[in-house]
């Protein structure tokens, strides 16, 4: 009937679907958190100033992933639940597909609580995370009930309000010392492959594709779409950096928490003498959809296992996001979760190519059975 | 119904959010100086300006208000300070932050961290260091006009443009926390009826350890960075002659390596000579060659006397070992220290004056 979709084993209404264009959005916003405004540190901390090498290296892993996801849905047809169900059976794959919900539950929580802390600690010292927390989840709760194009279109927004912020990288390199940045390469590869490995940590988003990909109309025109956004947000973060570089001598950047806001410190116009405060209102909007569609992500696995109406489970998600908001408080405790978070994300990028591989064997044995 | 009920959540959402506690600009104590002296035993002597807004009825005329206290750290300042004071203190407009002399020779390091971690404190407010007493110098008010911040801080702003080099709080941090380079901050002298920049203070792991007086400063400012400003006076044959610097470029070049490493310092400057006092003679190509060798033997001179000065202080305000850093692979800190002293560094000045004024 819908030839449009032709994924087999879920079709989706049309007019809940997205064009293809709009993966470029989705992929991109997602990509893009509060990951951006303190990573900077972790990665000299491995590599040094040579760190702008391991952006380039984790952006190409990156692509190949984004192929063996493409590859793994094309073939599989529908999403991760239905790939687990065909690959594993049932009830392993059921629990499997339970697992991607945690880790997408955990990734928009954690994006959560940083935002919160970024304000506490640059703008309201004294600002109760319980009532923000409440007043933020009710517009969280408001744009995932009103399903996923609400959400691509809080994604299209946020890109959009992200783009006059990178001009105001302007005044870092104005104010900075340009002669240091020369490609000199003083870190072996180890260092610089670690150094990859933490930045993919500040890449993740592109494995929610894994789960709305039933949504996008003709998804085999969003492949391109996907590999622009991907390039896209590597090039953010490589001039995130080499600006970073630019602004702050190496040894000084290692103490420093968040790289990007501090250079917005910089930023000085006739009407506003800290531009940071309004940086981080800015920021919201970024963040927003991090929020938005991992909590989308994380209801739609329970409804695609358990068949339970996505609305309760949004609402369920909500309340349990909610209760812990007040007791997580400090730098160290939510290092730790950010820490923890990027190495599930980690395994779940490991994981993908396993998933591809057996999902290629259990392809090839069940057509010998037909035959 | 449940729509209403939502309507008015919403709208209450908006108005309420003006029920925030809020505080006016008159009745907040904005700090915009700040100054540290030595106490006794051991202790910080701060003082703090306080501009007084619509107090009085001459709107021209800046009246301040002056605080001193005797307190254990930084922090410790501020929270003496709000003891006397009638209304909230506010430092986020803090525009100059001054030390002593002899504080700044005991080190800063403590001061640094507070600077380096505040997140209300603007990264482009200036530091100095104050030959004297810190705290005499902002109590003096020097014009009806202006308030002793709003002084200093212009006062190091348009020098920046000139003859000074660059230095916000920035430039300081960034030097400070780098490898193979040291910050320096302007130094501030009081006169009777006024302020002026004497010099440049050259810090070592945030202790000041060395000074030059502001005749060498355009030295510095021309071994540090590009501008095109500033000038440089010269005696020359009977009388002398004053230049006016319209572009001076820096190059550094690092050849041999690590455990022999050698620089080259290249100087480019164009000036224009506007000031011959005491000279009978109108200018002619061969007395700008003369005018020419004169400036670039002086200036090599005195570039040469601030290296081997920096390399007798072990000191490196000019960057070069962050600079050896970013080019070169095997580059050690350890190592590059011990060189330094011995390093041979060779300044070559490059002078092109194109212009003698409207006058001949």
């Amino acid at each position: 009937m819908n030839k449009i979709n032709n994924s087999q084993g879920l079709q989706i209404p049309e007019k809940y679907l997205v064009t293809p264009a709009y993966v470029f959005f989705l992929v991109n916003s997602m990509q893009v958190g509060v990951g951006i405004l303190g990573f900077e540190k972790y990665l000299v901390e491995k590599a040094g100033f040579d760190a702008w090498v391991s952006i380039l290296i984790a952006g190409g892993i990156l692509h190949v992933v984004l192929w063996m996801i493409y590859r793994l849905l094309q073939k599989g047809g529908g999403d991760i639940v239905h790939i687990h169900k065909l690959v594993f059976g049932k009830y392993i794959g059921g629990f499997l597909s339970l697992l991607f919900c945690a880790y997408f539950t955990l990734l928009a929580f954690t994006v959560l609580i940083t935002f919160i802390e970024v304000i506490k600690v640059w703008v309201f010292p004294g600002l109760q995370s319980w009532i923000f927390g409440f007043v933020l989840l009710l517009l969280v709760y408001y744009l995932v009930s009103g399903g996923f194009r609400v959400i691509t279109g809080v994604c299209l927004i946020s890109v959009l309000i992200g783009l006059p912020i990178l001009l105001l990288k302007f005044f870092p390199v104005q104010a900075g010392h340009t002669m240091t940045i020369y490609p000199v390469l003083s870190h072996d590869i180890t260092e610089i492959l670690s150094a990859s490995k933490q930045s993919v940590l500040s890449f993740l988003g592109l494995e929610f594709l894994l789960i709305y990909y039933p949504f996008i109309k003709n998804p085999k025109k969003s492949k391109k779409w996907a590999h622009f956004a991907v390039f896209y947000t590597t090039m953010i973060y490589l001039i995130s950096l080499l600006v970073t570089f630019v602004y702050y001598s190496e040894e000084q950047l290692k103490q420093v928490v968040w790289g990007t806001i501090s250079a917005w410190k910089i930023v000085e116009f006739p009407f506003i003498e800290r531009f940071e405060f309004v940086g981080i209102a800015m920021w919201l909007y970024v963040v927003l959809p991090n929020i938005c569609l991992g909590l989308w992500g994380a209801t739609r696995i329970p409804k695609r296992v358990f068949n339970i109406k996505q609305k309760y489970l949004v609402i369920i998600f909500c309340i349990g996001f909610y209760i812990p908001l007040g007791f997580i408080e400090g730098r160290p405790v939510i290092d730790a979760i950010n820490t923890f978070s990027g190495q599930a994300g980690f395994y779940i990028i490991l994981y993908i190519p396993v998933l591809l591989a057996l999902k290629i064997i259990s392809d090839k044995v069940r057509k010998r059975h037909e035959k | 119904m449940r729509n209403k009920c939502l309507f008015i959540f919403m709208i209450s959402l908006v108005l309420l959010s003006g029920c925030m506690p809020n505080q006016s600009v008159e009745e907040v104590a904005i700090i915009q100086i700040a100054g540290y002296d030595l106490g006794e035993d051991e202790r910080i002597r701060g003082t703090v300006s306080i501009p007084q807004y619509g107090k009085s009825e001459d709107k021209a005329s800046a009246t301040e208000l002056y605080l001193t206290v005797d307190a254990d750290s930084v922090k410790d300042v501020e929270k003496e300070i709000k003891k006397q004071s009638s209304s909230p203190i506010s430092t986020g407009k803090l525009a100059v932050s001054l030390y002593s002399r002899e504080m700044a020779e005991k080190g800063l390091s403590s001061i640094i961290d507070v600077l380096s971690r505040d997140p209300r404190l603007s990264r482009n407010m200036y530091l100095a260091v104050v030959e004297g007493e810190a705290g005499e110098l902002i109590k003096s008010g020097y014009t009806q006009e202006e308030t002793t911040s709003k002084n200093v801080q212009g006062l190091i702003e348009t020098n920046n443009h000139h003859n000074f080099p660059t230095s916000s709080l920035h430039d300081f941090l960034y030097a400070y926390y780098g490898q193979g380079m040291n910050p320096f901050l302007p130094l501030l002298k009081k006169q009777e009826t006024f302020v002026e920049l004497s010099g440049i203070a050259f810090f070592k792991k945030g202790k000041m350890v060395s000074m030059i007086p502001d005749s060498k400063v355009f030295t510095f400012k021309m071994l540090k960075e590009n501008f095109s400003a500033g000038m440089q006076d010269l005696p020359f044959r009977e009388g002398s002659i004053m230049m006016d610097n319209i572009g001076s470029q820096v190059n550094y070049k690092m050849k041999g390596t690590m455990d022999n490493p050698s620089f080259e310092i290249n100087i480019s400057i164009k000036a224009e000579v506007n000031e011959m006092l005491g000279l009978d003679v109108t200018p002619n190509p061969q007395l700008a060659n003369e005018m020419e060798k004169a400036f670039v033997d002086y200036f090599k001179k005195e570039a040469n006397e601030l290296i081997k000065m920096f390399k007798e202080k072990e000191i490196d305000p000019l960057g070069l070992g962050s600079f050896a850093k970013t080019r070169r692979r095997d580059f050690d800190l350890t190592k590059w220290e011990e060189h330094y002293p011995e390093l041979d560094i060779d300044v070559k000045v490059d002078m092109e004056i194109t212009e003698y004024g409207i006058f001949s």
